[in-house]
């Protein structure tokens, strides 16, 4: 068989790359990712979606349409459920209907259903069907099927993500702020549609954890702090890892990284904005990315942030503060000192503060 | 308990009838005004779609006229409407109103919740209840008859406003009367007047309006779509009306009943999935209105609304195939009425001439 497939690099990508992957390259078959996203690839779903899509929807439709041009087949597999009976946005269930729609000259579109909702089997049974589509033999496609299910759960199921970046320091040191970023993977994680947002932070020294570094078990553990469940699977993902950060006093800020015009984000990140002030008490920021983001603007909105929650954490630990660290944060003390004190009367203090919250950043990237 | 619920259409004053009846106080919700869509935009998620911006803006402007408890309806999704009551639930709460908020489930999956919420409500025997739920579905039922007969008879009227002038009073007396026999009288004496009103001897452009759900089913919210095609001389069908969808969402589902199996295969090349809300109906509609000779679709969608976001990528593709031409209005808090009414225009004459090329001299 030397069928080429297409695979974009875009949505559910980043979570379930690991089992198509070793799926196709069990039965033999070469597969070609569309690779990281570009201008190029954007401006190619831009002319092809609805303008009112949300950006990720946009972004996919350029990879495939990328792919078009490259492959035998595009595989856009039909993601309607796959744990907990929690289906994915109307988005991703259209999909394959919404590029076939839109883009001319698309070769054949492989659109596999994934609905566990009835059955956990349904995984293993989509599979073997997929396989003898094409063109495997029953038994092969089966234990193709059962490698790649094995494969997926050791990679993590669907917490997996893919490290492209480099590996992110994981212990936490008291001195350094940690800050909670998340969002759907496949805008956090895309480093153009996110303008590099994790990257930003780690760069400026805070440690960042987003939504799949919290387990599973963790995830699960939150259930109960919503009385009626959300529909959505990255939703729950997203809205229970973030309370889960929050509960355990794991971040010192959280940042909502969400797409313009996305649905479910509407409800999540009104409800982060809600509990983050009055249950969990978190410093909340939300950032909106879409095709049009400046890194310029992103970068500006997060040092501001990141300034406040520095501030925050070192104004609440000024006793503990001189045995940490010599020289810099003892002056940024009293640059602090000087603001909090002068806060009704005139910004005079604020040079001082500039370049002593410079200095306490330079600290944490010590410290780190 | 003053009770007050979202505002829809020619239905609201019979659903504060209905909860009277079960013994409570109501709060009519108001009509939906600048004011509510401010408060609601002002208070929701900016990328909230429009119907939960006015559900929210009512509940807040009925809030403060002194209601303390909601009822409006819940889901299972995908589509967002589902989960509205939770959040707005807890928007409100945050301004600092106090209430009971009551979500009615669709049986399915949901009939214990059901029945509990229904057992807060009822405060009265249950032979009452049984009287007034049946004489409700009989004045829902004879709203929408009048409703559909009004859209096809005002387009051909002979004295401009009389069907509209109608339809109010039919709502209004219909609202009024007590007892089943009563509504049915009230009813059929409207349907006869209806059908008495002279009317040009003409075949109108016929339009078909499809969409999400409450948009097409609250002219406030779509800027009176079907009035105003209604006075440049079109037929407009609308392809929702509540007692359809209720019958076909309430109860048929809890007994396994798919009756929108039509529409589904209708829908079938175009969309193999159902995306919630009124997304698959949607693409059936359009199909079907294709087939049935009508000359134009109009799409009402309210704005991030995803369902119709998948409908809309997909109808341009039904639209060249099958040769008719779709309109999707995109409604929010930013459309104003005068574009709206330019865009109805230039679809008209785009569909009278048309229809002039294709042979037939238009109205």
């Amino acid at each position: 068989m030397s069928l080429v497939i297409g695979i974009p690099k875009a949505l559910h990508y980043y979570t379930f790359i690991p089992l198509w992957e070793r799926f196709f390259y069990e039965l033999g078959l070469k597969v070609v990712e569309s690779g990281a996203t570009t201008k190029e690839i954007v401006d190619m779903g831009v002319r092809t979606a609805v303008t009112d899509a949300c950006a990720p929807i946009k972004i996919f439709q350029g990879h495939a349409e990328w792919l078009a041009q490259r492959t035998d087949v595009v595989f856009i597999p039909r993601m309607v459920s796959f744990e907990g009976g929690y289906v994915f946005c109307p988005k991703f269930l259209g999909l394959p209907d919404m590029v076939r729609a839109t883009i001319d000259k698309m070769p054949p579109i492989i659109d596999t259903v994934f609905d566990l909702r009835k059955r956990p089997a349904a995984l293993l049974r989509s599979l073997v069907r997929l396989g003898r589509s094409l063109g495997a033999g029953q038994a092969k496609a089966f234990a193709s099927a059962i490698r790649a299910i094995k494969h997926f759960k050791q990679a993590g199921w669907t917490g997996y993500l893919r490290r492209d970046s480099k590996p992110r320091p994981q212990a936490r040191s008291s001195a350094q702020v940690t800050i909670g970023v998340v969002g759907y993977p496949y805008i956090v994680h895309d480093p153009f549609l996110s303008c590099g947002m994790v990257d930003l932070l780690e760069s400026a020294g805070a440690r960042v954890l987003t939504v799949e570094d919290v387990s599973a078990k963790q995830i699960r553990s939150e259930d109960k702090s919503l009385d009626k469940q959300l529909f959505w699977h990255y939703s729950n993902r997203t809205l229970k890892a973030a309370y889960y950060l929050m509960r355990h006093n794991l971040v010192d800020g959280l940042v909502h990284a969400s797409a313009f015009s996305c649905g479910p984000d509407a409800i999540v990140g009104k409800i982060l904005e809600l509990d983050s002030k009055y249950e969990f008490d978190v410093p909340f920021l939300s950032v909106t990315v879409d095709e049009h983001s400046g890194r310029a603007g992103i970068m500006t909105r997060l040092e501001a942030f990141l300034d406040m929650l520095i501030r925050k954490k070192y104004a609440g630990a000024k006793q503990q503060l001189p045995e940490l660290a010599p020289d810099g944060l003892v002056e940024s003390r009293q640059g602090q000192r000087r603001i909090a004190g002068a806060s009704q009367t005139a910004l005079d203090g604020h040079d001082e503060f500039e370049s002593s919250s410079d200095a306490m950043r330079e600290q944490g990237r010590q410290v780190s | 308990m003053r009770i007050t619920f979202p505002y829809m259409g020619y239905y609201s004053p019979v659903f504060s009838n209905l909860f009277r009846k079960l013994g409570h106080d109501v709060v009519p919700p108001p009509k939906p005004s600048k004011r509510t869509l401010d408060l609601g935009t002002k208070y929701a998620p900016e990328f909230a779609c429009l119907p939960l911006k006015i559900l929210l803006g009512t509940y807040i402007e009925t809030l403060e006229m002194g209601a303390d408890a909601i009822v409006s309806s819940g889901g299972v999704g995908p589509c967002r409407a589902g989960y509205y009551t939770r959040l707005q639930e807890k928007i409100l709460r945050s301004l600092g109103y106090d209430f009971t908020m009551y979500t009615v489930e669709p049986p399915k999956g949901h009939m214990m919740q059901l029945l509990k919420t229904l057992r807060a409500f009822v405060r009265v025997p249950v032979t009452k209840l049984f009287d007034a739920i049946v004489t409700t579905c009989l004045k829902l039922w004879y709203i929408d008859e009048i409703e559909r007969l009004c859209h096809k008879i005002r387009p051909l009227e002979v004295k401009k406003g009389t069907s509209t002038r109608l339809m109010e009073q039919a709502v209004a007396e219909i609202d009024k009367a007590e007892s089943y026999g009563d509504v049915r009288d009230v009813g059929r004496a409207f349907i006869k007047k209806f059908n008495e009103v002279e009317v040009e001897d003409r075949d109108p452009l016929k339009v078909g309006i499809i969409g999400e759900i409450y948009v097409v089913l609250e002219p406030s919210a779509n800027f009176e779509v079907i009035e105003n095609l209604n006075k440049m001389g079109v037929y407009a069908h609308r392809s929702i009306f509540l007692t359809d969808w209720v019958k076909e969402n309430a109860f048929l589902d809890a007994l396994r009943i798919q009756p929108e199996k039509e529409i589904r295969s209708q829908a079938k090349p175009y969309l193999n999935h159902a995306v919630g809300g009124h997304g698959e109906n949607t693409i059936g509609e359009t199909v079907r209105y294709a087939k049935s000779g009508y000359d134009g679709v109009i799409q009402l969608v309210p704005f991030t609304c995803i369902p119709e976001i998948v409908a809309r990528s997909i109808l341009p593709r039904v639209s060249r195939d099958l040769g008719i031409p779709v309109m999707s209005l995109i409604l929010d808090e930013q459309t104003g009425l005068a574009g709206v009414l330019t865009r109805l225009e230039a679809f008209v004459d785009l569909l009278a001439r048309r229809r002039m090329q294709s042979g037939e001299l238009p109205a």
